[in-house]
């Protein structure tokens, strides 16, 4: 994937946005991603009866879209909880080490690991802590935990405190976000709540092509968090930052992407490709697909071309896929 | 500046020095005569001042001192110059000289005493404190302050409110007004009747605090009624307030005590302002350069007469005339700038400004308003009509879309009412930072209270980000000023506070019947506690802080009394006679063939059919409401039923009881008496939360919209009831709280995003257009479907070209985004 967006997303996008149709076409997993998809949700140390119901509650939110949005499986979704229901375990250190040994013996590098941390954090420096009960673990146990686990990996850290996680849990194709981009931030956050709507909320859909990716959701809850403050008339006590190259330095939701970031491919929801049988609609499809492949290509030539040039082509283009996708919606029926 | 670090620096060196020197150079210390003089005089005792300086030895050249000190005092300047130039030749670095070198300064001689006071700032022998004395007021002359600094420290210890008055006189010179209060404090500590402190710590206080300014100088009076300068210190009090007859009978008195100074002669120039106008000054004038060719101080005093009144193209004209006399008069410079800003002309204002600051880098006045001017050089400026708007370049966007149709339907109406239109443009700025917009009006940092103000052509206010969204309506701000702008321009700028704001505060209600009526309750309980103003007693009303929100508020409804009685001629024929010079008595005969005291009691009559029920619904219960048991609280609401508070407080109990079925009838009751109560402890705002636990959505609704109706900046509110209306699909109700947050939070993207889809869906298409532009503006949650909908709308509008680019660069961010897609072969017409 080349160019500031990715090619890879504009390709899915059809697949998706076909795979929501009735009648002659079928959704089917793209072999592309042909992994598992699994969750560890941690909900750490509370301390106060308020925030163990506010807690708890994301946690709830977030299970529940993980598995009923998301399609993933419910024994996919690990939930190590204050206070455990059942299929649930105890958050103590020893708990979560269990559980992530646990994945990294049966995770595959094909799979992929969403790990969200919910709770309070502290930090003094580059020694982190996420709250558990009793010992908690630093930043560098965490690292030393993660190592391991073969399977693509991305870490939300959306406690207060959680700067340092960024640089500690950073490493080449893991997804690290932190609610807060220093270690002067160390007040109660409201980044999980917004980064739980994110997964919901159409808006978060930058591209229209129907998928959030974790990018995306990082994006649109930093934009959440940044409105609560604002509508409330107080300065932002957080700034959530997202490290997605392995250099751990992070990168706020306003920065521009790098091409070919990994959070921008992250999906939470399992590809599809639609196909059909009908002739017709599958040449249609294809033709779709080739348009789109087109469009890729002339975005990453964009900066070689005239303004006119580009507008030109990118017109006509537009204009056929348009009228390609159109009848596929017409047959469809949708 | 430079020379005097480079004094400063040495004066610690040449100290040490001094101990060696002493025995070599010993200067005599001030006389005891002269010191005694000094003490007389600044007791406001000239007889006693005149026995000491005539028993001395006429030998003694502190003799000289001592009489020269008695005939300055009394205006006999010449007398004393003859003295003081005798004892000089003999001593140029002694008391003599320094006297000669103060009163050559003081009336023109500035070479002179330039060349004789430097002298004497150069002298670094000190065998007592007087010496230090001579020469930190030899440096203030030269204006070396941090010599003067430097040597008014080492005189810090010595117990004398002669020192401390006069390093807190240079204090205030160089303003800093809160290390001059400390100084005149303490000078007051070791002498409390010292009258140069009192004096003095009056002027310090004269904007922090007036009353205390007030009263210091009538202690000063009590103390020294003969005291010219306490009489000096009157004349400008007076003004200040307006008194112009006071303050000519004290110009008399001071004149009769100290006869032919310049003081007299530049503060008769700003009277002759107040009096006569520009030509009155000229004339006035002739005297102050009989005096001193050179001296601006006639011209800066009539300025700073001009704008007071608001005539600051007045203003800017006669500072230009003290300028043109004394270029380098630091004050006359800065004045120039501080009106041009207020007429409107930055760049000539900084040039200004500019040269104010070369000559004097001590006023945080100056070097504020250069830096506002820079801030200001960054906005986005936006000419419309007969308007110049400049807007924060980040705000731009969204508050254009805002400001200006209100600011054209603001000139339509207020033209039309008022029967006059400016003759050049409306010069509007819109600050995101209030201390920016407070430096902007005042200067100063803080003035934390104000949200706009209006300089005739000028306005400032604060931007809707300024402050936290729902803290007030910036449109109602923007109403409120352009109001003045107009009312100041139909009296030729000579309306009074209590008109002006009456007027724009009438006018805000007027545009919307939210606006200008936030502080109904305070007036009803002001009313029961029979602490409002009435007619007569609202201009002293707008003269106290603590007052002012309650007369903005009174000074409304007297205006709406007025409009009633003599309709919107009445109150242009007044606007007129206030412009002709008229007083209140004279304005309101000629409006309404009334005496002042008839317009006090019609309007008396008015209040109490007003708000008479309101009034007594306001009451404070009696006897006063205590804890008690929910039984007690019902007895007493059964007995009370049109008290708010009573009702109120049984509801809240209820509340607390968890009876929330149960709290519903009193408060229920307590909003039927008071419906303009808000805040979220507001009956109609418990009501609706009540509601809403209950899952009452439809009720909860129309409590919230009930709140609403009078509470329109409780953003809370208004975003409470979209979010319900939304899940009702109740697009009215939606559509008026979309409306108002757009209008209280207008940085709020997701609202115009609502709003403009709303618009579309009843088809009003050019509406849509700029809640989508606004949308684009602010930066939306989902760029792709906000650059939909605006292409939608622009097509909506047979704008295709507009529509197909539009949606082309919606689908650059997304390129499979189907409505997008389907839109942009409409516009290719596919």
């Amino acid at each position: 994937m080349r160019g500031r967006m990715s090619g890879r997303r504009f390709g899915l996008a059809w697949t998706i946005a076909l795979a929501m149709m009735a009648g002659t076409m079928i959704a089917a997993p793209a072999a592309a991603q042909s992994g598992g998809r699994y969750a560890l949700i941690v909900q750490g140390a509370s301390g106060e009866p308020q925030y163990a119901t506010q807690h708890r509650a994301w946690l709830d939110s977030l299970a529940a879209i993980l598995r009923d949005r998301f399609g993933y499986e419910p024994s996919a979704v690990t939930i190590v909880a204050e206070q455990p229901r059942d299929g649930e375990t105890r958050a103590t250190a020893e708990n979560v080490r269990a559980a992530i040994v646990r994945l990294t013996a049966s995770l595959a590098s094909s799979d992929q690991l969403l790990i969200v941390l919910i709770g309070h954090g502290t930090s003094q420096g580059q020694d982190a802590k996420f709250n558990l009960i009793g010992p908690d673990l630093s930043v560098a146990e965490w690292k030393a935990l993660l190592a391991p686990i073969k399977a693509t990996l991305a870490v939300v850290d959306t406690t207060s405190g959680s700067y340092p996680y960024l640089a500690g849990l950073a490493a080449p194709g893991r997804v690290v976000i932190t609610a807060t981009n220093s270690f002067a931030q160390q007040f109660h956050t409201v980044f999980p709540d917004a980064f739980v709507r994110a997964l919901t909320d159409t808006d978060a859909d930058q591209d229209k092509d129907g998928r959030i990716s974790l990018l995306e959701a990082f994006t649109h809850a930093s934009r959440l968090v940044r409105e609560y403050y604002e509508q409330r008339g107080t300065m932002a006590t957080e700034t959530a930052v997202i490290d997605d190259t392995g250099d751990g330095k992070g990168r706020l939701a306003t920065a521009e992407s790098p091409s070919g970031s990994p959070a921008a491919l992250w999906y939470l929801d399992a590809p599809k490709v639609a196909t059909s049988s009908d002739p017709e609609l599958q040449t249609l499809l294809t033709r779709q697909q080739a348009l789109t492949n087109q469009v890729d290509e002339l975005r990453r030539r964009r900066a070689t071309m005239t303004e006119e040039a580009f507008t030109r082509e990118f017109e006509a283009l537009l204009g056929d896929l348009a009228e390609v996708s159109r009848e596929i919606r017409r047959r469809s029926g949708n | 500046m430079r020379t005097a670090i480079t004094r400063s620096v040495m004066l610690p060196v040449a100290l040490l020095l001094a101990v060696v020197s002493i025995g070599a150079q010993v200067r005599p210390s001030s006389s005891q005569s002269i010191q005694q003089v000094r003490t007389a005089l600044a007791h406001g005792d000239l007889t006693g001042a005149r026995v000491i300086a005539q028993r001395a030895d006429a030998a003694d050249p502190a003799t000289a001192v001592a009489l020269a000190l008695v005939d300055m005092f009394e205006g006999r300047d010449a007398e004393a110059r003859t003295r003081l130039a005798a004892a000089a030749n003999t001593d140029p670095l002694g008391e003599a000289s320094l006297e000669l070198g103060l009163l050559d300064r003081r009336t023109g001689r500035v070479d002179d005493a330039w060349r004789r006071l430097d002298r004497l700032a150069a002298v670094r022998t000190f065998a007592s404190p007087d010496d230090y004395f001579r020469l930190a007021r030899a440096a203030v002359g030269v204006r070396e302050f941090f010599l003067a600094n430097d040597a008014f420290q080492r005189l810090d210890s010595t117990p004398s409110a002669e020192y401390q008055t006069a390093w807190a006189d240079m204090f205030l010179q160089r303003h800093q007004p809160g290390d001059a209060v400390v100084s005149y404090r303490r000078a007051l500590e070791y002498d409390a009747t010292w009258v140069p402190a009192l004096i003095g710590l009056s002027r310090a206080l004269a904007d922090e605090n007036p009353p205390a300014s007030r009263e210091l100088l009538q202690k000063a009076l009590a103390q020294a009624p003969k005291h010219p300068d306490v009489h000096l210190a009157l004349v400008e009090q007076q003004l200040a307030a307006e008194d112009v007859d006071a303050a000519e009978a004290s110009l008399a008195t001071f004149a009769d005590l100290r006869p032919g100074t310049i003081d007299e002669a530049a503060w008769r120039t700003a009277v002759a302002y107040k009096r006569d106008g520009l030509a009155g000054a000229e004339t006035a004038a002739r005297a102050v350069a009989a005096i001193d060719p050179r001296s601006s101080l006639g011209y800066r005093a009539a300025g700073e007469q001009a704008a007071r009144q608001y005539r600051f193209d007045d203003a800017a004209a006669l500072a230009r005339k003290a300028i043109a006399l004394d270029p380098n008069d630091p004050l006359a410079q800065f004045n120039l700038g501080l009106y041009l800003m207020r007429t409107g002309d930055e760049a000539a204002a900084r040039t200004a400004l500019d040269l104010a600051w070369e000559l004097d880098r001590s006023s945080p006045f100056t070097k504020n308003l250069l830096d506002v001017l820079d801030v200001v050089d960054g906005f986005e400026i936006v000419p419309h009509g007969p308007f110049i708007f400049k807007f924060a370049k980040e705000e731009a966007a969204v508050l254009r879309a805002y400001a200006l149709p209100l600011a054209d339907e603001a000139y339509r109406v207020f033209a039309e009412r008022y029967g006059v239109r400016p003759d050049q443009a409306i010069l509007v700025e819109v600050f995101p930072k209030h201390d920016d917009f407070a430096v902007r009006t005042l200067g100063l940092p803080g003035l934390v209270g104000a949200l706009g103000a209006c300089f005739g052509r000028v306005v400032t206010m604060d931007s809707p980000r300024a402050r936290p969204p729902g803290e007030f309506s910036w449109q109602a701000t923007l109403w409120h000023e352009l109001a003045h702008v107009f009312t100041l321009h139909a009296s030729e700028f000579r309306v009074p506070r209590w008109l002006t704001e009456g007027l724009s505060v009438y006018e805000e209600h007027l545009r919307n019947p939210a606006w200008g009526r936030e502080l109904t309750l305070e007036f009803a309980r002001e009313l029961s506690a029979k602490r409002t103003f009435g007619v007569k007693n609202l201009p002293q009303a707008f003269k106290r802080p603590e007052s002012l929100g309650l007369a903005y508020f009174e000074a409304s409804l007297l205006v709406e009394h007025l409009v009633a009685e003599n309709g919107d001629a009445g109150v242009r024929t007044l606007l007129r006679a206030y412009g002709a010079g008229a007083d209140d008595a004279a304005a309101f005969s000629q409006a309404f063939g009334q005496s002042v005291d008839e317009v006090e009691a019609s309007f008396q009559t008015f209040v109490e059919a007003r708000y008479g029920t309101l009034r007594n619904a306001m009451a404070v219960p009696s006897p006063a409401i205590e804890a008690g048991t929910l039984a007690q609280l019902r007895t007493r609401a059964a007995a009370e039923p049109g008290n708010f508070a009573v009702q109120m407080t049984l509801g809240q109990a209820l509340i607390k009881a968890e009876d929330f079925a149960g709290a519903r009838a009193p408060l229920e009751r307590a909003a039927a008496l008071a419906p303009m109560a808000s805040g979220e402890a507001s009956p109609r705002a418990l009501l609706a939360t009540i509601a809403e636990m209950q899952k009452d959505v439809a009720r909860a609704r129309r409590e919230w919209r009930a709140l609403l109706q009078y509470d329109h900046t409780n953003i809370v509110a208004a975003r409470k009831l979209a979010a319900l209306a939304a899940q009702d699909s109740a697009t009215d109700d939606e559509d008026f709280a979309l409306a108002l947050i757009a209008e209280v939070d207008p940085f709020d993207a997701g609202v115009h995003v609502k709003l403009g889809r709303r618009l579309m869906a009843t088809r009003d298409f050019a509406a849509a257009l700029v809640e989508f532009d606004a949308a684009l503006a602010v930066g939306p949650a989902n760029k792709a479907e906000a650059r939909t909908d605006r292409a939608e709308a622009l097509l909506a509008l047979d704008r295709r070209d507009d529509a197909r680019r539009e949606v082309m660069l919606a689908l650059q961010d997304a390129p499979t985004y189907a409505r997008a897609q389907d839109l942009l072969l409409e516009t290719m017409g596919r």
